[in-house]
């Protein structure tokens, strides 16, 4: 554990400065500042809650951390409100506090789906890590993520000679493991699609890349569709919006948008990672809202365009497992993508199983919010135990989920989900295997 | 007596709608000033109409957790539309005409009936369900965790209004000319009203209206803006 942060009024005044000025926006804020009344709906519907009794993990007491400051310091009956119980004093080890706390809400907006008044604590929660990290106390994998992608243009650090080389080597393996003869070009002038995933499919989800190059030959082999990924910009994973850390979240997501444009590209297309294509659809430079001379789609988009047209044939009996399917919270909560890899799943596998609840009301994973990716303690101060700790227990509700299913495979497209769901399949000794979408692509296409 | 008569029914009323009035205008200045971002959670609306009927369906039939969080779903529902019917039901004692509207043709004796015991049947209900709420606070460990003085204060409040509400419908003769002369007469300068029962269950009221627009009763207009800005997606 790190040390405790020593007692900085300075520091505290600072927080308690971003916490008043949500008087003055966004609307959001304000209102989840107003609203919540403290009905219990959103502790019944959160996985963490689910798996711990612990009061601090109530979605409303941690969103209280920050509405207890705020209308103790911006209202006028700050003192009478306390006296209430409805604000507080700012504590010594305020900062701590909101270290731990706000990295055990995973960011899934599961409590906002059933909010009498729809609050989104995860949008809170996010505030929260904001302030944390203006203040130079993420957890330290966040905070170390964010330096080396700043640094090298990918969270994992590779460079463009490690990148070209896990490309030709996947091709390879595609050659080797399927027959068909594939390409990942780099930084091809006017092809038709700027190809992106989460630069960890290349390290350690080797065979989604592999789908997704076999996925890109049909289409080439359909109607000549052209693509290409980008030497700048082969990293769509992006953890200023896990921080908080706005500045980081834009600044990599433009690295995106500049390969788009130098590239000549008419499509971006966003791979496995629901966090990826959140940012690139919606919330950075790339989003569809800011009128670019390109369109931003995921690649299940895309697949599920040619499946609709029949473009695609499967044998079935390739697949040998049953699979299941996971929505990444990403995807189906903050995208609205959920029926597209079920119907490019269901094409694909003979035994095809849904789990209870699915789509937008799935239980999250446990790993959300960057969560996936810290295994130690971080260096947060007041963290018990570790990380992976953490999310074995928090990952309680979808290990139940799958378990029910009896489904040997379960279907995650997104980096982090997978990471978290290998782990809790292997804490639980289950067997049952973990993978993206497009590998089973590879394995029941026929070319 | 005679100084409570005149602080609750003459001086308290406009310091009540001067606070409730410019405290809900000043809320909603600054709810409507403010910056908005997307934050779409599907599934969500496309378009504006798709929203609106979206957003108004959910709040009708607070449908966000009405199957997977039952047992709050029944107690409140049922209080907020009791609540809602005994409002529209109120109108009839400060409006003469609006006899015309709630009777839609029917005799006043008629009225008067269903006032008397549909109207008392719903603040029995009004009632039990806001016991329930207040209950609830105590024997669930995951909303007693969360609850704070405010919570359990405005709830007791609502139980005050509710009992003095129906002392007022059946314990005692009620006369609706009373209060109707009384708002008619407002603000031109009218007699305080004198039945003590009715002036504690306006009292009650007053300080529910005055908490309104700074607690969270401010969830009546704030439910409409937070559904919406989740159910945006154009």
């Amino acid at each position: 554990m790190s040390e405790p942060s020593t007692v900085n009024q300075a520091t505290l005044q600072k927080m308690i400065d971003q916490v008043t000025a949500i008087k003055n926006g966004p609307r959001v804020l304000q209102l989840y500042m107003d609203l919540c009344a403290k009905c219990g709906t959103c502790a019944e519907q959160c996985h963490v809650a689910q798996s711990n009794p612990e009061a601090r993990v109530n979605p409303a007491a941690r969103s209280d951390l920050i509405r207890k400051i705020y209308k103790r310091y911006g209202s006028s009956w700050g003192k009478v409100l306390k006296a209430l119980g409805t604000a507080r004093d700012i504590s010594a080890d305020e900062l701590d506090t909101w270290a731990r706390d706000f990295y055990e809400c995973s960011g899934c907006r599961r409590c906002a789906q059933f909010c009498p008044f729809g609050i989104d604590n995860s949008i809170l929660t996010r505030k929260g890590r904001a302030i944390v990290h203006a203040l130079g106390k993420s957890p330290y994998m966040m905070s170390e993520t964010q330096r080396v992608s700043d640094e090298t243009g990918n969270d994992e650090g590779q460079s463009y000679a490690a990148f070209v080389e896990a490309c030709r080597f996947l091709c390879e393996e595609v050659k080797d493991e399927c027959g068909y003869d594939v390409e990942i070009p780099i930084d091809k002038k006017g092809a038709d699609i700027l190809f992106i995933p989460a630069s960890a499919d290349l390290i350690s989800f080797p065979e989604t890349h592999m789908g997704v190059a076999v996925f890109f030959e049909k289409l080439r082999q359909l109607d000549g569709t052209t693509w290409t990924m980008a030497s700048t910009a082969f990293d769509g994973a992006n953890f200023g919006l896990f921080t908080g850390d706005d500045p980081h979240m834009m600044r990599k997501n433009q690295l995106a948008h500049d390969a788009c444009m130098t590239l000549g590209v008419k499509t971006l297309v966003i791979g496995e990672c629901g966090h990826a294509y959140r940012i690139a659809k919606r919330l950075g430079p790339t989003a569809s809202k800011n009128k670019n001379p390109f369109k931003t789609i995921s690649i299940f988009n895309l697949a599920d365009d040619y499946l609709q047209k029949g473009a695609f044939t499967f044998d079935k009996s390739k697949i040998q497992h049953s699979v299941t399917y996971h929505d990444p919270c990403n995807f189906a909560r903050s995208t609205g993508i959920f029926e597209e890899p079920r119907r490019l799943l269901q094409a694909m596998v003979g035994d095809f199983r849904e789990m209870t609840p699915n789509r937008t009301k799935n239980w999250c994973c446990g790993g959300g919010g960057g969560l996936a990716v810290m295994d130690g303690p971080e260096k947060v101060a007041k963290i018990e135990g570790t990380f992976l700790d953490y999310r074995m227990r928090a990952g309680k509700k979808k290990f139940e989920q799958i378990q029910a299913t009896g489904a040997t495979y379960v279907a995650a497209p997104c980096a982090n989900c997978k990471r978290q769901l290998m782990q809790l399949m292997d804490h639980n000794k289950t067997g049952v295997k973990t993978g993206g979408v497009f590998d089973l692509f590879m394995e029941a296409i026929v070319m | 007596m005679q100084m409570v008569e005149i602080l609750i029914g003459r001086v308290l009323p406009f310091v009540t709608l001067a606070v409730f009035v410019g405290g809900l205008v000043w809320r909603l200045r600054r709810w409507n000033r403010a910056a908005v971002a997307n934050v779409a959670l599907y599934p969500a609306a496309s378009n504006q109409w798709e929203l609106i009927k979206k957003v108004l369906g959910e709040v009708a039939w607070f449908s966000s957790f009405r199957h997977d969080n039952p047992e709050l779903w029944r107690k409140t529902w049922v209080f907020h539309v009791t609540l809602l019917v005994i409002l529209v039901g109120h109108l009839r004692l400060m409006f003469a005409w609006t006899d015309s509207l709630l009777g839609v043709g029917m005799g006043p004796e008629t009225i008067d009936g269903l006032s008397k015991w549909a109207g008392g049947a719903f603040g029995i209900v009004a009632l039990v369900t806001c016991v329930m709420l207040l209950t609830r606070r105590f024997v669930r460990p995951r909303v007693k965790e969360i609850s704070s003085g405010e919570d359990f204060g405005v709830l007791i409040l609502l139980l005050c209004i509710l009992l003095t509400g129906n002392g007022l419908r059946f314990l005692m003769h009620y006369d609706v000319g009373v209060t109707r002369a009384y708002f008619a007469s407002f603000f031109l300068g009218s007699e305080a009203p004198q039945n003590p029962q009715f002036l504690l269950h306006f009292f009650f009221v007053q300080l529910l209206l005055m908490y309104l627009p700074f607690g969270k009763f401010l969830h009546i207009p704030g439910v409409f803006y937070s559904k919406a800005l989740l159910a945006k997606d154009y």
